[in-house]
């Protein structure tokens, strides 16, 4: 922390930044303008934390979507400088430059400001059946399985549906019809799952002109995830058990039997 | 009360919008390495829509598929200009470079697809490609290059076969 602090003080500086907002109100404008506001920020503060004190202190009318500010809701997604991310797990000593810019995240439809209509984006997510699928009588314990089949898909556990992977997608900007980033991946947690009887229907969902098929391996989804989902790598796995026909879990271990 | 309030429009970025923003996007290598190899794609596609046209000159009419290819070599009309030639072989060295990277970097997609390890090495399999690609147009320059050293305008002669010569 010592760049951050004053030699002389030894107190944390604050930056002077310009944030810059990609502004929408619905009752108004026919497309987005861009405002800018003056702020000093705390290195340690996060990105949310600017916008929520521009918010406060300089123009109430600043639209966006936040809940538990800790990264986990997933309702803050948003492009800052550039690149899909969370307001909220962006620290300001970690933006280069004197500027944030800040904009709704690109491929749907913009209600205001910063907030954007999800609704293509939960479809999607819904249409790969994201649950299990298990029509074995229900056992009296819970479903075993090794730590090995629990590792398959435990990168995809992770996703927290913020939509920054399906907004930073080429293709998804292209076509919103395209499943997405986001929807594989929340198939693929359900594919690699040893407990799951479903695999074969979400692939036959995710077989189509629509489907899988429409990722080009940009990556953009990899770098974009804030919760560090291999997202291509996941994405690949699935094709190859389309085309290959196999879905490789590993095998059941004598224990659980 | 229902004439008040109407119901806000959402925006929807248009085509153009979407294209200016989506080029606005920080996504590192993976996006830039895709959008040349679309882009050197098309450039592939544009080059054999022409050399199909070309071609076909030669069956129907083969007068003008002489005056044609001359105009590749830089004659048009019986003159010669030395500008025309060299915008040419410039621009066969810009296809030998699309469809260099083109190739080389076609690899490197089908190794995500078929090798269980790709993905994990998209930043460091695009520096490879850099460098075969580099290693392969290096000479692949100096081939296409040289020849314009020696090229008509620099010979005070012009030979008479080059006028009606098929380069």
């Amino acid at each position: 922390m010592s760049d951050l602090a004053d030699p002389n003080t030894g107190q944390i500086r604050w930056r002077d930044l310009t944030l810059r907002i990609k502004r929408y109100d619905p009752e108004k404008d026919r497309e987005p303008h861009w405002q800018e506001f003056k702020i000093q920020a705390h290195p340690m503060d996060r990105v949310l934390d600017v916008l929520m004190k521009v918010k406060w202190e300089q123009d109430d009318s600043i639209a966006l979507r936040k809940s538990c500010a800790h990264g986990i809701c997933g309702s803050d997604a948003m492009r800052i400088n550039g690149q899909n991310n969370l307001a909220c797990k962006l620290l300001v000593q970690n933006v280069k430059g004197k500027t944030i810019t800040v904009e709704p995240i690109l491929g749907l439809p913009v209600i205001k400001d910063l907030i954007v209509d999800m609704k293509p984006f939960f479809d999607h997510y819904k249409a790969v059946m994201p649950f299990l699928v298990n029509d074995d009588p229900a056992p009296t314990t819970e479903r075993l399985q090794t730590p090995e089949q629990r590792a398959r898909f435990d990168d995809t556990t992770k996703c927290i549906l913020c939509a920054c992977c399906t907004t930073a997608c080429p293709p998804f900007w292209g076509n919103r019809e395209y499943v997405g980033p986001a929807a594989i991946v929340n198939a693929h947690r359900f594919i690699f799952d040893s407990r799951d009887q479903g695999a074969g229907e979400r692939l036959d969902i995710l077989n189509d002109s629509e489907g899988i098929w429409r990722c080009r391996t940009v990556f953009n989804c990899t770098s974009a995830c804030p919760r560090g989902i291999q997202v291509t790598q996941a994405i690949s796995e699935v094709k190859r058990a389309l085309i290959t026909g196999v879905v490789d879990i590993p095998e059941e271990a004598e224990v659980l039997s | 009360m229902s004439s008040t309030i109407s119901e806000p429009k959402a925006y929807r970025a248009g085509k153009l919008a979407k294209l200016i923003d989506g080029l606005r996007y920080q996504g590192g290598i993976g996006q830039w390495s895709w959008l040349v190899h679309r882009v050197t794609g098309l450039g592939i596609l544009l080059f054999l829509v022409i050399h199909v046209v070309d071609t076909f000159f030669v069956v129907f009419n083969p007068a003008l598929y002489d005056h044609t290819v001359a105009i590749y070599g830089g004659v048009f009309g019986g003159t010669y200009y030395w500008p025309l030639r060299w915008a040419f072989r410039l621009a066969e060295l810009g296809l030998i470079a699309t469809v260099l990277f083109h190739a080389v970097n076609g690899v490197r997609v089908i190794l995500f697809d078929f090798w269980n390890e790709g993905c994990k090495y998209q930043k460091e399999s695009f520096r490879a490609v850099l460098l075969v690609f580099l290693a392969l147009m290096i000479p692949a320059a100096i081939a296409v290059i040289l020849p314009l050293a020696t090229a008509p305008e620099h010979i005070t002669q012009i030979p008479e076969n080059v006028a009606t010569a098929r380069p």
